[in-house]
């Protein structure tokens, strides 16, 4: 495809999203709040955007149709379990709002930190997730790399692509922060599901349809059963897809987005629309990478089988610069959201603690010079190109799933303490980062199933050995099942 | 709904690991999220303001 074709593309992507991002500046305070969480005033439809653009990237429209090429149908099973994953926002989604609204927490790690009455058990959970979340970040990065220099055959390079991401990203959190970004996602989603699903018909279309298409994959040994052709075994199954069921409580920059609907109203808007994107999206990635088995015999890379379709003669050139836009742009929109939440609680979990008498105009300060240096440690792993983007995403997230026990525990187990948190976190952190850093397969299971047994096993038993601040706990969780308006309190 | 995503796990590699085609493991696992969804859908409606 020829560059120039690209490059208009995104400079018109840029153009747009850049008035969206300054039109959303209008009616904020500038505190702390409103920067992070939109005011807690986000309505539901622009929430059900943001949240399926945060979730659903690159990853999904690069790494699931690669993985789908290199593995078949099982790719299909292992996104539709995280989609199903959604059935904890039944438990947690009411509970999160609820002590969000009383308490006035900014960041997931404040939660367990004031929950748990330890300001290390806030700063320990905050620095963890910088640690998973940063590599996740990076992997959008690369994402974005791949689709443009697969695209341009090499003529834009994979450097151009990511450096373009980055300041892209830090752009839409620094100019109004989570309004910004849930504005530009919001964009993006609409542009993207619609040219996405377009692709996903012309295709098929142009394969026969789908009896012509489904006939010629059931050809293919393997490809639609499981463990099929010997890529998705069980083991590798289930270590893939456990990170991703409890993505939502596990990630913050997703657990975050539960603080910021106006009402319980706009919650419930927001999970609807998220199922239906959810859906609608995974479909169209598990197809993309289906259609590339049956056109492209020898890729270079799995991740490539997108950009391979794409560039392709199945697809018009103009509605290939639409979605290749809208990928970038999720990608984007998951990198600035990440940005937007590690800052958020490098400020408020780990700086604020240590400075108990800085203003809310210090902290905001100092958040927004946070962003660029967590830009820049994105783009620094990005360029390591170290895996498929699919099983990097994957070992992000397998590092997060530490934090469920505790955050289960927030609001279930009353006995729960602050030691138990910061040993779990720490010691079963360590462990997700030796045997992913090694390759070793404990038992044959991948590092999330051991980081989460590990976890819970630690939390349990340290938290039983030590004293728990009881009392907070009962208002803690008083609070986040009380049926009345959430009234704040002070802290 | 725990029992339905405890199925997703199982039937794919059990009673559909040798179907290779669309009424197997594709059909069945778009199937069980959509009943999921939908119930996720249902429950939703009892939350309150």
């Amino acid at each position: 495809m020829d560059p120039l074709w690209i490059w208009t593309g995104v400079a018109i992507y840029v153009a747009v999203a850049l008035l969206a991002a300054v039109a959303s500046r209008s009616g904020g305070s500038g505190d702390m709040s409103d920067y992070f969480l939109g005011g807690r005033k986000m309505g539901g439809f622009v929430s059900a955007m943001s949240y399926s653009a945060t979730t659903y990237s690159a990853f999904m429209m690069i790494g699931l149709a690669g993985l789908t090429y290199a593995g078949g149908v099982g790719a299909l099973g292992f996104e539709l379990l995280y989609l199903c994953g959604v059935v904890l926002i039944l438990i947690f989604g009411p509970r999160f709002w609820r002590v969000g609204k009383t308490y006035g927490y900014v960041t997931p790690s404040e939660m367990l930190g004031h929950r748990y009455s330890s300001r290390a058990a806030g700063a320990t959970t905050a620095i963890a997730s910088c640690v998973f979340l940063i590599p996740y970040a990076a992997v959008q990065l690369a994402g974005v790399g791949y689709l443009l220099s697969g695209m341009s055959g090499g003529a834009i390079s994979f450097t151009a692509g990511t450096t373009l991401a980055a300041g892209l990203a830090l752009a839409f959190a620094l100019i109004a922060g989570l309004r910004s970004v849930a504005w530009t996602d919001s964009l993006q989603s609409i542009i993207m599901v619609v040219s996405a699903s377009l692709v996903v018909i012309l295709v098929i279309t142009q394969l026969g349809g789908l009896g012509s298409f489904f006939g010629d994959l059931a050809a293919e040994p393997g490809v639609l059963s499981v463990p099929g052709t010997g890529y998705f075994t069980f083991s590798t199954f289930l270590a893939l897809t456990l990170p991703w069921v409890f993505f939502m409580i596990s990630n913050p920059q997703v657990s975050q987005r539960l603080y910021t609907p106006a009402s319980m109203r706009d919650m419930r808007r927001m999970l609807l629309g998220f199922m239906v994107f959810g859906f609608i999206y995974t479909m169209i990635s598990v197809i993309w990478g289906l259609a590339a088995i049956l056109e492209f015999d020898e890729l270079s890379s799995p991740d490539q089988a997108t950009p391979a379709l794409l560039s392709s003669d199945l697809v018009p050139v103009p509605l290939a610069i639409i979605v290749m836009i809208g990928i970038m742009a999720a990608a984007v929109s998951t990198i600035d959201s990440i940005m937007l939440t590690l800052s958020s609680m490098v400020t408020r979990d780990v700086y604020r603690p240590a400075h108990r008498g800085a203003t809310e105009r210090t902290q905001l300060l100092l958040g927004r010079l946070v962003l660029p240096v967590i830009a820049g440690l994105a783009y620094w792993f990005a360029h390591l190109q170290l895996d498929l983007i699919a099983v990097l995403s994957v070992s992000a997230s397998a590092g997060l799933l530490v934090m469920v026990p505790p955050t289960i525990g927030a609001f279930f187990w009353s006995r729960g303490t602050a030691a138990g948190v910061i040993v779990s976190v720490t010691v079963a952190g360590t462990l997700v980062l030796v045997l992913e850093y090694t390759g070793y397969l404990l038992l044959g299971q991948g590092s999330g199933v051991w980081g989460l047994i590990v976890s819970t096993a630690l939390f349990v038993v340290v938290s039983l050995l030590t004293s728990a601040r009881t009392q907070r706990a009962r208002e803690f969780i008083a609070a986040s099942r009380s049926r009345r308006e959430p009234v704040p309190l002070p802290r | 709904m725990g029992v339905i995503i405890v199925l997703m796990y199982a039937v794919p590699y059990t009673l559909l690991r040798d179907i290779d085609a669309w009424y197997g493991s594709f059909l069945f696992w778009t199937a069980s999220t959509l009943v999921v969804l939908g119930i996720v859908a249902i429950l939703s409606f009892e939350w309150k303001d």
